[in-house]
């Protein structure tokens, strides 16, 4: 008999009785944080607190116009010369403010995407409770773009705000969950990397993203 | 089988106590970690109830284990990924180094497993010539160190940030100094290019999701996703007990996990992935493996210590326990250490091997009230108990004692003359101070470091005779 | 906590180490047991509740003596116990340890209608007075018996009681719920650890200055903490919660 089904067949005969441990009772569902105010403006105001918690940046752009200056901000500032960008990045014109700057496309394989200094893409969700992002994945998207360069920008809108992380699986579930099928990985992300390693003393910048920029564009 | 080895538990406990270092770091650790998680805990919308609801979700996984498991299979097969069944460690050492060979694969990368720590993965990726680096940074400093990692969450919390600049310094030459910053910087180096060779990524699995296949890690230093998305290949390994119902249970249990881990709302990093590389997509990986490891999991489902299948390990009994606060993880000479350790060591490597384990606790309970899922150690801290005294492992003295005392105290007659004998031989040794200093082995080990009290000149229940107010 | 009728009477369970060593404890939860409206019985026959045998894995040993202990409360309507340890014991171990045994009733019955002395008084008789008054000022600090606190909850109780003892002021003990390192058979078994973590305790109390006493409600914390404090040459005190809600505080010598 192979492993699994050895394996499967004794926990078959283990549950055939009922639960090896008794359930608690049954109660309605609570999300795990609270959230007082689920309107527009509070939303946003939480997910910028939130996201300050965890040390990203917030730029908030009015149009696309100001998040295009924002984007060029956050260039010049980190001095940047090779970009990592997913195709569909949801702003137009990104890649002429980047070519403005001199700044250049790296290509996909990992070893060019090593040699960006920032990486772009879009997001699916922007979820206040937590300051979290939901980078899902799919066609014209790469992991790496988010995780290799030292600065990973974010363009989101503000009618992504989404109050929880439960809201935002449940509009997955209701959308099918076809996200887990049509992209090898679903990333939330809530700051840039850190660690707590030597003596729980948080360092920001361990082995991901040393900054985080989001640029919320309210249109 | 050979005998087993048995584990001398309060010998390493005694010379950690005596580890200045050891404790020093263990103090700046513990408190951190728990102040977090009673923040982060308290701060919810309703704490109790989500321990119950979370709760829930991993009974109700287990209960349905057998079915949810060909669920998470069929779910991983249909997003192209590949699931492999171990019994035990060795077969699951064996299908990895298959694998590798298979593969050609040479240079692994690895995120955090408690589970590859329990099968030996990499000593034995390491006998088969396959080079394994640790990506996580404590991981990493403790493969430097040739030490294991004292805490599941925090690996490297027993050393303090200069035993961490030495091993650093020792063996990749670090430019001198103890700044926690500088040295997370250079270990990024250092790895960044261990990543850009990596052929094969193992991770660990802090959920499995069988509604969708997912395989999920939670993490902060962005070192799982790197494992997991620059290499070629994605290996999760992953003990049975796992899996989740659904991304619904998910939700709670990723947040109540780092919320009781580490007082974070949420890790940086929650990494859900379902499979290898789709069409379109620029990158991950080319092929996604799940190994699914039993290695006593299904025997101790059957058993009636089953609840400790419910685990998340997220380390909060091990932060609140008084216990471990004070030895630290090593002195439990096991990968899982503190209250759920002293539970789940003796049941996956029997209970022989570290008889002592399960005394390793006062009882006192705050692991439970720790506890995400609200797992019952201190009953099940008594179960083994129990179940060394059933398999004769108690000393002697103990065993005897036990039988004295329940003739005592079922006779009251015994009970008259034994309090009445204790009376006089402790009022005439302690004298004056009241007090006795010093006691016979071996219950000198309470005057060790207190001492212990005469008995009272008249007993409570002689007063109310006295008074007339017995009925 | 749902209201149950107050009783007129309640057994007393004085638990083996007051009846022992403490027995001023004894006379002082007569007194609050009696001041807040309950007569109080005495069977004479009872010992111990078996916990140190069922805490040390002796299930069979633990069940032989508890068994003693139903005969001995077999007439009781309430039982109270100056111990959250023993009363913890009895609600919810009994009902484990004699689960599927002729017992199993009696041992259910008594598991609902045994209380430790700060529940009882609050909880069960409604007390908000415990009519104390200290002839002198004194500062007091309290330490959370583990057993009492986590598996019975008490925690309030102690605090809304002692809030009322004329003449007393309470501060806080940093890691007043932490576990003094008693735990039975682990104070012998693993002596270093045990002493270990009262070394913490001791170096807790010791910091707070301008403190006179510390209240605990569980007397083998009792002889564990005062054991360390003198054997430390301390001049100060554990006492149980009974004494210092009766007055029973004696100035620090």
């Amino acid at each position: 008999m192979s492993a699994r089904d050895a394996i499967l067949n004794r926990l078959r005969k283990t549950v055939a009785n009922g639960p090896p441990v008794a359930l608690p009772t049954a109660a309605p569902r609570v999300p795990v944080t609270r959230i007082d105010d689920a309107s527009g403006p509070a939303l946003r105001a939480r997910f910028a607190a939130e996201l300050e918690r965890v040390r990203g940046r917030l730029h908030p752009a009015a149009n696309e116009a100001e998040a295009r200056s924002a984007l060029a901000a956050i260039l010049r500032g980190c001095a940047a010369k090779r970009i990592a960008a997913w195709d569909d990045v949801p702003l137009t014109g990104w890649a002429d403010t980047c070519a403005a700057l001199g700044v250049s496309r790296v290509g996909d394989d990992r070893a060019e995407a090593a040699t960006a200094d920032i990486g772009l893409t879009g997001c699916d969700a922007v979820i206040a409770a937590t300051g979290t992002l939901a980078l899902e994945g799919g066609p014209g998207r790469s992991r790496l773009a988010s995780l290799l360069p030292a600065v990973h920008v974010v363009i989101a809108r503000e009618r992504q705000l989404v109050p929880r992380l439960e809201d935002y699986l449940d509009q997955k579930r209701v959308e099918g969950n076809a996200v887990y099928r049509r992209g090898s990985a679903l990333t939330l992300v809530t700051g840039p990397s850190r660690t707590a390693d030597i003596e729980m003393q948080i360092v920001y910048g361990a082995h991901g993203p040393l900054e985080l920029h989001v640029i919320l564009i309210a249109e | 089988m050979s005998t087993p080895y048995k584990y001398a538990f309060s010998n390493a406990a005694f010379v950690a106590l005596k580890d200045i270092q050891l404790q020093t770091a263990l103090d700046r650790g513990m408190t951190r970690a728990v102040n977090g998680r009673v923040a982060a805990m308290g701060e919810t919308t309703d704490a109790p109830g989500l321990r119950q609801q979370a709760r829930r979700s991993r009974l109700d996984a287990l209960a349905r284990l057998p079915e949810l498991l060909e669920q998470f299979e069929a779910a991983v097969t249909a997003n192209g990924g590949h699931v492999l069944w171990a019994e035990n460690a060795a077969e699951a050492n064996a299908l990895l180094v298959d694998l590798c060979k298979r593969e050609n694969v040479t240079r692994i990368t690895k995120g955090k497993s408690m589970v590859s720590e329990e099968a030996g993965v990499n000593h034995a990726l390491e006998q088969a010539g396959i080079d394994v680096v640790e990506s996580d940074l404590g991981e990493y400093i403790l493969q430097l160190a040739g030490e294991p990692p004292s805490h599941i969450v925090f690996p490297v919390v027993h050393k303090t940030r200069q035993q961490v600049a030495t091993v650093l310094q020792n063996t990749l030459n670090m430019p001198p100094t103890d700044d926690p910053e500088k040295m997370t910087r250079f270990v990024r180096g250092v790895m960044r290019e261990k990543f850009l060779a990596s052929e094969l990524g193992i991770s660990g699995a802090n959920f499995a999701v069988a509604e969708t296949g997912a395989i999920v890690t939670c993490e902060n230093e962005g070192n799982n996703r790197l494992s997991t998305s620059t290499p070629r290949i994605h290996l999760a390994i992953v003990g049975i007990e796992k899996v989740l119902a659904t991304m619904e249970d998910l939700g709670t249990l990723i947040q109540l996990l780092p919320r009781s881990a580490t007082g974070q709302r949420i890790t940086v990093y929650n990494n859900i992935m379902t499979g290898p590389r789709k069409p379109g997509e620029k990158d991950g990986p080319e092929a996604f493996y799940v190994l699914l490891l039993d290695n006593g999991r299904s025997r101790i489902l059957a058993s009636e210590y089953a609840e400790s299948l419910a685990c998340i390990r997220c380390g909060a009994c091990m932060n609140i326990c008084p216990v471990y606060q004070n030895v630290g993880g090593h002195a439990y000479g096991a990968v899982y250490p503190g209250p759920i350790g002293s539970i789940v060591t003796p049941l996956l490597n029997g209970l022989s091997t570290a008889p002592e384990l399960p005394q390793a606790s006062t009882l006192c309970g705050a692991c439970q009230a720790a506890c995400p899922v609200d797992i019952a150690i201190p009953a099940m801290l008594l179960k083994l108990r129990r179940d060394l005294n059933d398999t004769r492992q108690t000393g002697a003295f103990w065993r005897i004692g036990m039988r004295v005392w329940r003739m005592g105290m079922r006779s009251k007659a015994l009970y008259d003359l034994g309090t009445v004998a204790g009376r006089i031989v402790t009022r005439l040794l302690a004298g004056k101070s009241g007090v006795l200093r010093r006691l016979p082995a071996p219950l000198s080990g309470w005057t060790d470091s207190r001492d212990f009290p005469a008995l009272s000149r008249e007993r409570f229940r002689d007063r109310m005779a006295r008074r007339g107010k017995t009925r | 906590m749902k209201a149950i009728p107050k009783p007129r009477r309640a057994a007393l369970f004085i638990t083996c180490i007051i009846d022992n060593f403490f027995p001023d404890v004894g006379d002082a939860c007569v007194e609050l047991i009696e001041r807040a409206g309950a007569a109080v019985d005495f069977p004479p026959d009872q010992m111990c509740c078996g916990q140190p045998g069922y805490n040390g894995g002796f299930q069979a040993d633990a069940r032989a003596v508890a068994g003693r202990w139903l005969d001995a409360f077999r007439d009781a309507e309430y039982v109270v116990t100056p111990s959250g340890s023993c009363a913890a014991m009895v609600r919810h171990e009994y009902p484990v340890l004699f689960k599927g045994t002729p017992r199993e009733a009696e041992a259910l019955r008594l598991a609902h209608r045994t209380f430790e002395l700060s529940e009882f008084l609050v909880d069960v008789m409604g007390m908000t007075d415990p009519g104390a008054n200290l002839p002198h000022p004194v500062r007091a600090a309290i330490h959370d018996s583990c057993h009492g606190l986590r598996e019975l909850g008490i925690s309030s109780q102690p605090r809304t009681l002692l809030a009322r003892v004329g003449n007393l002021s309470l501060a806080e003990l940093p890691g007043h719920d932490q576990c003094c390192g008693f735990g039975g058979l682990f104070a012998i078994k693993m002596s270093a650890i045990s002493g270990a973590m009262l070394g913490e305790k001791i170096g807790a109390i010791d910091a707070l200055s301008g403190v006179d006493v510390i209240i605990a409600g569980d007397a083998s914390c009792l002889m564990h903490m005062n054991g360390g404090l003198s054997r430390r040459g301390s001049k100060r005190r554990v006492i149980h919660l009974a004494e210092a809600l009766t007055g029973r505080i004696a100035p620090l010598p």
